[in-house]
C-alpha cells in the first residue's frame, strides 16, 4: 500500500485510538489513587483552586512567570503558536474539511510560517533550558527531550513541505508520523499537561490557599 | 555573566532561523505567483497542472462519464451525457450552492478520490499528496 495513504488513514486512527484509550486508562488510575484514604484534602472551597488555574493560564499573572520574563514570553509565545497554527493553517482545514465536513477560518500562510519558526526558535531553547539549568535538568526524563525533538521535528518537515524545499513525500510521511508519535505519546509523557493541567493546578492552589493560607507559584 | 549573554544569544539563533529561511518566507510577494485563472479570484496555492491526453488514455477502458457528468434534475442523480462534456468551472464556481460544490471541492474529491480509490485497487495511480499536484 501507498505509504503516505498508510500514515495519513489507518496510523493516524492508531495515534488517536491510543490517545484515547491511554488517557481513559491514566484517567481512572488517578479516580482510584483519589479514593486513597491516606491523601490529604483541601477544604471544599473552590476559590483558591479556580483562581489557581485561572492565575496559571494568565502570562505574568504569578511570581513565578514573572521571576522568570523571557521563559515566560517565549512558552507562552510557543504554547499559542504550537496550538493555533497547525489548528488554522488552511491546508490543514481543508483535510479537515475533505474528512469532516468543518470549515473554519485560516490563518495567512505568511503567518504561520512566522509561528512555525518560532516554535522551532522555542523548541531550542528549551532544550538548551533543559541540559543548562541545573534544577530543570534534574528533573527532565528523556522522554522531555524526545518530546522537544519530535516537535521540532514535526514543525520543520511541516515548513520544508509547504515550502516543497527538499524531497516532498519523505518531507510530508515525517511530517505526518512525527505528529502521530506525539499525539500517541501525550498520555505517557509530560504532554500529559494537555489534559491534566487544571486538576494539579486546582489541587496546588486550594492546598496553598486554604490550608497552608499562602499565594502558589 | 552568563545571563546577560542568554538573551542576545537566542535572539541571534532566532534571527539566524529567519535569516536562512527567509528565501521561502518572502518568496511569494517578489515572484509573479501562480498563474491567474478566471475561476478562482486569489489562489492560496499554486494551480495544479491537469494532463487530459494522460486521463485519456489511462482510463479509456472506463469512458469520459468517469469525470464528465451533468445533473439530471428528474432523476436527481449525476449522470454523463454524451456530447455535452464540459470543462469543470462550467458548473462548479467559486462558491459552492447548495446542489453544486465549489470548484475546489468538486476538484479535489474528483482528483484524489479517484486517486485514492486505485491506489486501494492497488493500480498505478495519481498523487495523493497536496504538494504533489499545487506544485510550486
Amino acid at each position: 500500500m501507498d505509504f503516505y495513504e498508510f500514515v495519513r488513514g489507518p496510523l493516524a486512527m492508531v495515534s488517536f485510538a491510543i490517545l484515547m484509550i491511554g488517557t481513559c486508562f491514566r484517567l481512572i488510575g488517578f479516580f482510584i489513587r483519589g479514593t486513597n484514604p491516606k491523601l490529604l484534602y483541601p477544604k471544599e472551597n473552590l476559590t483558591h483552586g479556580f483562581m489557581s488555574i485561572a492565575f496559571g493560564l494568565i502570562p505574568f499573572a504569578t511570581r513565578f512567570m514573572r521571576q522568570r520574563p523571557l521563559f515566560t514570553s517565549v512558552t507562552v509565545l510557543f504554547h499559542l503558536c504550537a496550538l493555533l497554527a497547525p489548528l488554522f493553517f488552511f491546508s490543514h482545514i481543508v483535510l479537515w474539511f475533505e474528512s469532516y465536513g468543518f470549515l473554519w477560518k485560516a490563518l495567512s500562510d505568511g503567518m504561520a510560517d512566522i509561528m512555525t519558526l518560532f516554535v522551532l526558535f522555542a523548541c531550542i531553547f528549551f532544550f538548551v533550558r533543559r541540559m543548562v539549568i541545573p534544577e530543570v535538568r534534574m528533573v527532565s526524563r528523556t522522554s522531555d527531550f524526545l518530546i522537544l525533538i519530535l516537535i521540532f521535528i514535526s514543525f520543520l518537515t511541516g515548513f520544508l513541505a509547504f515550502h516543497q524545499l527538499g524531497p516532498y513525500r519523505p518531507m510530508l510521511i515525517t511530517h505526518i508520523f512525527s505528529s502521530e508519535v506525539l499525539i500517541a505519546m501525550i498520555p505517557f509523557s509530560r504532554l500529559w499537561h494537555m489534559i491534566v493541567y487544571p486538576f494539579s493546578r486546582y489541587y496546588m492552589g486550594a492546598d496553598f490557599g486554604t490550608v497552608l493560607k499562602a499565594h502558589d507559584w | 555573566m552568563k545571563q546577560k549573554l542568554l538573551l542576545p544569544a537566542l535572539l541571534i539563533i532566532f534571527l539566524g532561523i529567519l535569516f536562512i529561511f527567509q528565501p521561502c518566507l518572502f518568496a511569494r510577494e517578489n515572484k509573479t505567483g501562480p498563474e491567474k485563472t478566471p475561476f478562482f479570484s486569489d489562489l492560496k496555492r499554486p494551480a495544479p497542472a491537469f494532463d487530459h491526453p494522460r486521463h485519456e488514455t489511462g482510463l479509456s477502458d472506463k469512458g469520459c462519464g468517469i469525470c464528465h457528468h451533468v445533473l439530471d434534475k428528474t432523476l436527481n442523480k449525476l449522470v454523463y451525457a454524451e456530447g455535452e462534456e464540459a470543462a469543470c468551472h462550467q458548473c462548479h464556481l467559486k462558491e459552492s450552492s447548495n446542489t453544486v460544490p465549489a470548484l475546489r471541492e468538486a476538484g479535489h474529491e474528483m482528483c484524489t478520490g479517484c486517486h485514492r480509490n486505485l491506489i486501494k485497487e492497488k493500480k498505478p495511480a495519481g498523487p495523493t499528496t497536496c504538494g504533489e499536484c499545487h506544485r510550486k
